[in-house]
């Protein structure tokens, strides 16, 4: 087969290779990166060219390299899971170059680092005062990591003894005009309760809407496919006030009864009496538009 | 559910037909509609004041039962 066919279907080759192999090796070879791990990805990368390009020996023979590496990549991530010491020869350990607000010099000639790279890397994670440094520490992949002195953090809830409101992860339960009975499942909820929610917004159907979250609040926050289409017609939406005001008296009426505060069953009574001037007034309303 | 959500839910309710009332108010050019709606928008604002304030309440209460 003439030679520009052959480098394709061996480039094909090689490309599939790689997929399969970086897929095996996983995620943690890209995100802790230590120096040794960045120049293997590199070999690994030079051997698949290699491998598409080099006419002179088959795809077959440079399949091996390829393989080797990735092997004793995903052994060594074995191996340090499993042994402490075998962790250390391969990564290295963390250095520690501020502590207790004060700079290690020891510790900065270990890693050859000068003073104007530590400032730069502090000012990077928005430390632009030593003093507000309580430590600093350079990880096996290159990253600095800091700790604020406890004064200079930015202030939580937890530290003004302010009670939240648990806000947990939330779930995607509608993608692409599909409702993911998986994600809803995982939060407890059922698709009746998702179609009253989508028509209390006007939405009939499903596969009008790209995207729907749902918060641990129960919140729903949704986005049509047609942007146009987020205000219902007039007509149907007065339909919709109507039956949000019933059901609210409704409600109101069941808090009145399962209450057993007697001020809150005549606040709840009262505010029941209102809504249903409301209710009144707006049929009146709608009698006269139609 | 307890009474929290269920009375937090409502008000949120509440909360979509008020908007619901000004969005009517704003778009429509009769002024007697205006003036309708007006009284309308003022009661149902009343509610969702009152109710706020029990919902506060409410809140109190629970977050001492949970403190038991």
């Amino acid at each position: 087969m003439p030679d520009y066919l052959q480098i394709a279907l061996r480039a094909l080759i090689s490309y599939i290779f790689l997929l399969l192999l970086t897929r095996l090796m996983g995620k943690r070879e890209i995100s802790q990166l230590t120096f040794f791990d960045y120049c293997v990805g590199i070999t690994i990368g030079s051997i698949t060219s290699i491998m598409s390009t080099e006419t002179s020996t088959g795809w077959y023979n440079i399949l091996p390299a390829l393989i080797v590496f990735g092997l004793l990549q995903i052994i060594t991530s074995y191996l340090s899971m499993k042994s402490k010491v075998f962790r250390q020869i391969m990564e290295g350990k963390q250095n520690v170059l501020i502590r207790n607000g004060r700079v290690l010099e020891k510790n900065m000639l270990k890693s050859r680092i000068n003073t104007d790279e530590l400032l730069s890397k502090l000012r990077q994670k928005n430390a632009f005062k030593i003093a507000d440094v309580e430590t600093a520490i350079l990880e096996t992949d290159g990253k600095f990591s800091v700790q604020l002195k406890s004064n200079k953090q930015p202030i939580t809830p937890y530290m003004m003894n302010i009670k939240t409101q648990y806000n947990g992860l939330p779930a995607l339960v509608i993608e692409e005009g599909k409702v993911s009975g998986e994600n809803l499942k995982n939060m407890k909820l059922t698709r009746s309760w998702l179609m009253s929610k989508l028509a209390e917004q006007g939405i009939y159907d499903i596969s009008n809407v790209m995207l729907a979250q749902v918060d641990t609040s129960g919140n729903l926050y949704m986005d049509l496919y047609n942007d146009s289409d987020n205000k219902p017609n007039k007509s149907q939406s007065k339909e919709l006030i109507l039956a949000k005001l019933e059901k609210i008296k409704t409600d109101l009426n069941t808090y009145s009864l399962d209450t057993d505060n007697e001020d809150a069953k005549k606040l709840y009574k009262e505010c029941e009496a209102s809504t249903k001037v409301i209710i009144n007034q707006f049929k009146k309303y709608m009698n006269q538009q139609s | 559910m307890t009474i929290y959500s269920k009375l937090n839910s409502t008000l949120n309710t509440l909360d979509g037909v008020l908007a619901d009332f000004k969005e009517i108010q704003l778009e429509t050019s009769d002024n007697e509609i205006k003036k309708k709606f007006y009284s309308m928008i003022k009661l149902t604002d009343d509610i969702i004041n009152k109710l706020s304030v029990r919902l506060e309440c409410i809140q109190k209460e629970e977050s001492q039962y949970k403190e038991k």
